[in-house]
């Protein structure tokens, strides 16, 4: 008997893999596909496709004022009254309020109409992505006091960048560490999401950790001097929702 | 060939293995998603490859993707259970008794096994462009072909294959 030699893979697999390939296709039918993913996935591809993308800081929306202007849930008894929240015309990521607090876990069952953003102060200054990183859907700045970050809500691809104080950036030294403890609130299905955790450094956003269990723990060790950021990336299609945290 | 073009071509695909894995389109858009990223991340080179190299790259992202968006979803989901599977070859398609009884040896094969072993048999990649694609370790992807290979040849030996 003879062993399997790398030639034998190399000549005849790539045939049989057509032949799968061939298979599956034949096996699944193509129906319609949602429009809404291509927006999802052009918005998050085309600037991380650039070499180097420039969000002006004005992008950077601040947390108090966010556009959700409808938020229905409704109960559907079909599925044992599982909460789904229908969301409309919001955008980017924001804290916790009454208003929006049953939104927490939702699962989106329709299709979401995404509103433009509203500015609401302009830093002046500018976050440049590190070419590795794809840049988010929309900034939101969310001030940490005393320590504690906000209860907050992040649509898919939006970015929540944690500010110091009166949104100043921390100041820190080579070798420093900087660490953020926070909790996600599961979805109604027990589902933890994914977001990412990572930095910004000097005005450059630089790739984040993915972050899949419910609770998380951050730590940012300072390689250099400068003026520091932590930022949350949405990475699931349902919003995510972070309980009060904490950094320090 | 870019981004686009690629995504524009396989998208429906796509979305639809995605969809045949998880049962449910708003986790099938999760695992295209993922997987448009990391098609964008590896773009120059899956731009490189030929057109059907590229849709036989492109179907293992996703299916990797659709695998790694259910073990989230359930943590004590085992990845070798039968959905996941290759369907049967019709008697008509088989050209050869290799061709056959290798494609019946990669249905049996464990789905971590075969992908590794059509990334690196077929779309020809180096052991670090596999760990790349699939988000493990250079040993590891050794530790699987090896491993692969080895379940292979049993099959392929019980079938008289070898």
């Amino acid at each position: 008997m003879k062993n399997l030699r790398d030639g034998f893979l190399y000549e005849h697999l790539p045939k049989v893999s057509k032949l799968m390939d061939e298979e599956i296709e034949k096996n699944i039918s193509i129906d319609d596909f949602p429009a809404e993913l291509d927006q999802k996935i052009y918005a998050l591809i085309e600037g991380g496709a650039k070499k180097r993308c420039r969000i002006p800081m004005s992008a950077i929306v601040l947390s108090f004022v966010v556009s959700i202007t409808t938020i229905t849930v409704a109960a559907d008894a079909a599925t044992g009254g599982k909460i789904y929240a229908v969301i409309k015309e919001f955008f980017g990521a924001e804290e916790i309020t009454d208003e929006n607090r049953n939104m927490i876990g939702a699962e989106i069952v329709d299709e979401t109409s995404l509103g433009d953003p509203l500015y609401e102060k302009d830093w002046g200054k500018e976050i440049t992505c590190a070419p590795e990183v794809l840049s988010p859907a929309s900034f939101d700045g969310f001030a940490v006091k005393e320590g504690k970050t906000p209860e907050i809500i992040l649509l898919n691809g939006a970015c929540a960048l944690f500010c110091k104080g009166d949104y100043d950036e921390w100041n820190l030294k080579k070798g420093d560490t900087l660490t953020f403890e926070f909790e996600k609130y599961p979805t109604h299905s027990g589902i933890s999401q994914t977001v990412f955790v990572g930095y910004i450094l000097n005005g450059v956003m630089y790739e984040g950790e993915p972050f899949d269990e419910i609770n998380g723990c951050y730590q940012l060790y300072a390689k250099e001097d400068g003026e520091y950021y932590i930022y949350v990336i949405s990475a699931t299609s349902d919003p995510v929702t972070l309980k009060e945290g904490k950094i320090y | 060939m870019d981004f686009n073009s690629i995504y524009e071509q396989h998208k429906c695909l796509m979305y639809e293995i995605a969809k045949s894995i998880l049962n449910d389109s708003i986790y099938a858009q999760d695992a295209v998603q993922n997987a448009a990223i990391k098609i964008s991340k590896h773009i120059d080179l899956i731009s490189s490859l030929s057109s059907e190299k590229v849709k036989t790259l492109v179907v293992t992202i996703i299916r990797h993707a659709a695998i790694d968006v259910q073990r989230s979803r359930d943590r004590h989901w085992d990845q070798e259970v039968s959905w996941v599977d290759i369907p049967d070859l019709p008697v008509t398609n088989i050209s050869s008794v290799y061709e056959s009884s290798l494609y019946y040896a990669m249905q049996k094969l464990p789905f971590q096994y075969r992908e590794v072993l059509i990334l690196k048999y077929v779309s020809d990649l180096e052991d670090d462009e596999i760990a790349s694609i699939l988000d493990i370790s250079r040993v590891n992807v050794r530790k699987r072909i090896s491993r692969g290979k080895k379940q292979l040849e049993i099959i392929l030996k019980k079938e008289g294959a070898l």
